[in-house]
């Protein structure tokens, strides 16, 4: 069960992926400016290490282009969209289905896309990205959640 | 250190991982990940837990850490290693086009001569000692940071749906 008591905790995770998502973003938001150029600098050795950047799969505006991939993009966009969600929404996935779902979408995807059945498509990797990390955001939730009571409960014995 | 033994062997793995061309661009978001999953799934094993015996999520939280921090500091060490062998590397074969992307940027022409001279620098150090300290550096930082984090998210993740699984089982 995923609760949706709002914390300052939880608006914090929600402003940092907030200002991860601005950041990533950053060049396409504001292209040519001397923040977005900062942003490429600094941001693009760092983003290396989280997506393979290959210049056909990620968005671009005026000749500039995001740090990370469209279903990368669609991953942390999905955590936030998720972090905002969760203080309005309870999700209940016992079973784990969700995440099963979400899983065997973007894998089936990557696959396709791979063996070339069709082409490469941002959009559709941009929305496979999109559902997996609200998915797994809730799952991160959850698990913050078991955290504090465990820790909770620790401190009662 | 047995109790992290896990966390070693799993650390380990990725952070050989890392330094396969094609793989290691999923080093964060698929690799450090796995890796702590793997690792408290090891250690079960290894202390024997019983199939109804839920994870403690701190346990979990902790193992993920140390196969981050593994992974970052056999990762890092490898990536150096090769570098200092070869005196070659990825940034000396991406240096013409950085070039082109730092010129297009609207940054001040002293600024602009500041970061690649920087970035020169750093290629004919590795071209001529296979060593630069910028280098050494921007490597630890970027690895020991995202793959801490990486980690850390991994094991929590990783232990809730193994957690979840048993409850569901049981």
């Amino acid at each position: 069960m995923f609760r949706g008591k709002i914390g300052l905790n939880k608006s914090m995770v929600t402003i940092a992926l907030g200002v991860w998502c601005l950041f990533i973003f950053m060049p396409i938001l504001f292209p040519h400016s001397l923040l977005s150029s900062l942003t490429v600098i600094f941001g693009k050795g760092i983003c290396k290490l989280l997506c393979h950047q290959e210049e056909q799969k990620l968005f671009h505006f005026s000749g500039c282009y995001s740090l990370v991939c469209a279903r990368c993009s669609g991953v942390y966009l999905g955590a936030f969209i998720s972090s905002v969600l969760i203080f309005f929404v309870q999700v209940n996935d016992k079973k784990g289905l969700l995440l099963i779902t979400a899983s065997c979408i973007m894998l089936i995807d990557v696959l396709l896309t791979t063996f070339g059945v069709y082409p490469y498509q941002k959009s559709i990797a941009f929305f496979t990205g999109i559902f997996f990390g609200s998915v797994i955001f809730f799952y991160f939730n959850n698990a913050i959640h078991s955290l504090k009571l465990e820790s909770k409960t620790r401190k009662v014995i | 250190m047995k109790k992290y033994l896990s966390s070693l062997v799993c650390g380990f793995g990725a952070g050989v991982i890392q330094i396969v061309p094609v793989a290691k661009s999923f080093t964060c978001c698929l690799i450090v990940p796995a890796a702590a999953v793997l690792a408290i799934i090891l250690d079960r094993k290894a202390n024997n837990l019983s199939l109804t015996e839920k994870i403690p999520m701190q346990k979990g939280l902790m193992i993920g850490l140390v196969a981050g921090l593994f992974a970052a500091f056999f990762g890092s060490t490898f990536e150096l290693l090769i570098t200092f062998i070869t005196k070659s590397n990825d940034i000396i074969f991406s240096l013409p086009e950085l070039q082109k992307m730092i010129g297009e940027l609207p940054l001040s022409p002293e600024f602009t001569k500041e970061i690649s001279d920087l970035f020169y620098l750093m290629a004919d150090e590795i071209k001529e000692s296979g060593f630069s300290v910028i280098y050494t550096v921007s490597v630890l930082f970027n690895n020991f940071i995202t793959s801490t984090i990486f980690g850390l998210l991994g094991g929590l993740i990783g232990t809730q749906i193994l957690n979840s699984r048993i409850s569901r089982d049981v």
